[in-house]
């Protein structure tokens, strides 16, 4: 009997000062046994007729399932409004896609200190500005991440919004280890959300 | 590598720490031999060596070691501290990979995890990363990784880093930016966070010791032994360690001993040499900094005593490493692996886990007795000892001819007693020079007496003739 074919895992992350760590979590969930698609290594599938964002947007869509890790770096690949980290992310809630979250402690704690400042009771944005500083640097890393938990629908009926906090690499790959290393368990999992 | 340490390797074959490798083998393959090492304990690669252990020798070593210098950087994650150096075997070249265990594991190489498993470099299973996982984080963070509190970057020396950057870019040790010192830090792991790590702080500090205290270094000098009731000078260094390690020379070249002057019968010229060679002084002090175990409050002190300079440094030797095994080929244990990266690309270390025995070596070619490690769970002492301490040792080209003749006959035969040697010499020398012989050969350490009185054998002690 032939063995099935790898569930294909999207990786979602900035980059910047991030780049082995990044490459250490694609070979952890690679020798998991997943086709890891990451655009850092390259791995993402390219339509030469398209953008990047439209590129990075369908993998998102195309993956079975997704991995975000929000950092408290919100990346330079801006296109509009939005990053394509951001976006990725908004399509893979968007699609519903079985999906895992890492949130960095600092974007928790910066979360917690800046809510009262940044945004009002509706969750919509303040006129606060936040100036040049070693720990956040862009207001639109808590946005990103109230995408991820669905901040804006009431928690009773939000679904997929788990995100574990971690602090270094060591608390990240134990998170992926005990969520991702049984790819059996997560193919069911996908199987059963691929169901209407 | 020392040639008989090469022979000894070589003869054991392959192994879980032993990989060899016949010469145009590409950097990307030796790329995942080098993961394997850092994720499973750490090893050597013999480039130039084949499977059977024949020395067939590489083409171009220069070019190779380059490259692999060059190359391997690109073709591992994260960073990693390994050397790369090559030797002459039977006129054969031959290039050595030496890595120590990783402390950041999972390592990476060409998008995989590799291990060992038996002699060879295997992608690493499902459960076998899960397990490297767990053990991982079942460690706290290492005391040089954890955030400095109360620092920031500012309060590193800026133009010590880029001095550094540019060194580590000049030697070819680190690919980037000569200009880009941020990437150097974020690279080695130094800044993190928006903050400082505390090995940052350590090598890069304007004052580490402000908020570091155990990062000041004392110098001590005890004329009168540890006993007397005066220090000559009690010195305090608080600079960092990049900068401490020059100034710690500077005030050793002053203080530590003075000039030794010695005439011979043969050579009529006064013959002046620094009593403790200075690369070796360099060397112990070196060790004892990137060592060191710096989670403890305790400093290092130098003392200079009147027959011994003894460097003592907080934490113990690393676990499975005894003071023995400094003095022949060991494996390389950085306890503090980021600190030690940066004295590498700094040029302070050239080859890991080789430092403890050119120690040795500096000491054996100034005639110094050999130094003394001794290690405790919460201190090592590395003793350095001056002729007059009673440990002088003379090479044996020093003795004369009826002193290598004692020798010789002592090594080949039983022991000897005086009478033995009396008549060994053929008679024609008093009992007085006999006596004399024999007391210099064990002050030189090259004879062992044993018993009293008529009784007294002299014996070989276990040590090789120089």
């Amino acid at each position: 009997m032939s063995s099935p074919r790898k569930l294909k895992l999207m990786v979602t992350s900035t980059v910047y000062h991030f780049e082995d760590q990044l490459k250490q979590i694609c070979a952890v969930l690679a020798g998991f046994g997943y086709e890891v698609w990451n655009s850092h290594i390259g791995t993402i599938p390219v339509h030469p007729g398209r953008s990047n964002l439209k590129n990075c947007i369908a993998a998102a869509h195309d993956c079975d399932l997704f991995l975000g890790i929000i950092r408290p770096v919100y990346g330079s690949g801006k296109v509009g409004k939005r990053s394509i980290t951001h976006e990725e992310v908004r399509e893979a809630v968007r699609r519903k896609k079985p999906r895992w979250f890492l949130v960095h402690r600092d974007v928790m704690c910066a979360r917690q200190l800046l809510k009262p400042y940044a945004f009002k009771s509706d969750g919509t944005r303040t006129k606060f500005k936040l100036k040049k500083n070693p720990v956040l640097d862009d207001l639109r890393v808590l946005e990103l991440y109230h995408d991820a938990i669905q901040n804006n629908i009431s928690p009773s009926r939000r679904k997929g919004h788990w995100a574990q906090e971690y602090s270094d690499l060591p608390e990240a790959l134990r998170y992926l280890d005990s969520q991702l290393k049984d790819a059996r368990r997560i193919r069911r999992i996908c199987q059963e959300m691929k169901k209407p | 590598m020392k040639l008989e340490d090469f022979q000894e390797v070589i003869a054991k074959g392959e192994s879980k720490n032993v990989e060899f490798k016949t010469g145009g083998v590409p950097p990307e393959v030796i790329a995942k031999s080098v993961c394997a090492f850092l994720n499973s304990g750490g090893g050597r690669i013999l480039i130039g060596v084949g499977d059977k252990g024949q020395v067939v020798g590489v083409k171009d070593a220069g070019v190779t070691t380059r490259r692999l210098q060059q190359r391997l950087p690109h073709l591992i994650s994260p960073r990693a501290l390994w050397t790369v150096e090559h030797m002459q075997v039977d006129k054969r070249d031959i290039v050595i990979v030496e890595v120590p265990e990783g402390m950041d594991k999972p390592y990476v190489a060409g998008g995989a995890i590799y291990l060992r498993s038996g002699k060879d470099a295997v992608p690493a299973s499902r459960d076998k990363i899960s397990a490297l996982i767990q053990k991982g984080t079942g460690t706290s963070q290492r005391w040089e990784r954890q955030m400095a509190i109360g620092a920031d970057r500012v309060d590193l020396d800026e133009k010590l880093i880029r001095e550094t950057v540019r060194m580590a870019v000049k030697s070819k040790r680190w690919q980037g930016s000569s200009n880009n010192t941020d990437a150097f830090l974020h690279g080695l792991g130094l800044i993190a966070n928006g903050g400082v790590t505390n090995a940052a702080l350590i090598l890069f500090g304007k004052r580490p010791s402000q908020l570091l205290p155990q990062a000041r270094i004392r110098l001590l000098v005890m004329p009168k032994g540890k006993t007397g009731n005066r220090y000559a000078l009690d010195k305090s260094f608080d600079s960092c360690l990049l900068r401490v390690a020059d100034e710690i020379s500077a005030t050793l070249s002053l203080h530590a001993g003075g000039v030794e002057s010695r005439f011979s019968a043969e050579h009529w010229q006064r013959d002046d040499r620094q009593i403790y060679p200075m690369t070796a002084l360099r060397e112990g002090v070196m060790n004892a900094l990137v060592h060191r175990d710096y989670s403890s409050s305790g400093s290092i002190t130098i003392s200079i005593l009147p027959d011994s300079l003894q460097i003592s440094n907080p934490g113990g030797l690393p676990e499975g490493l005894k003071p023995a095994d400094l003095k022949r080929d060991h494996p390389s244990v950085p306890r503090n692996p980021d600190i030690a990266h940066v004295c590498f690309l700094r040029g302070f270390i050239e080859k890991v886990g080789r430092g403890t025995q050119r120690i040795v070596e500096d000491c054996r070619e100034a005639r110094l007795h050999d130094p003394k490690w001794q290690s405790s769970s919460l201190e090592t002492i590395l003793t350095f000892f001056t002729p007059a301490s009673g440990f002088a040792q003379t090479l044996v080209e020093d003795l004369n001819d009826r002193q290598q003749k004692i020798l010789a006959a002592i090594q080949e035969h039983k022991p000897l007693s005086a009478n033995d040697v009396a008549k060994l010499l053929g008679g024609e020398v008093t009992d007085r020079t006999v006596r004399n012989d024999l007391q210099t050969l064990v002050n030189g350490q090259w004879l062992v007496r044993r018993g009293r009185g008529r009784s007294t054998l002299y014996v070989r002690p276990k040590k090789e003739l120089k």
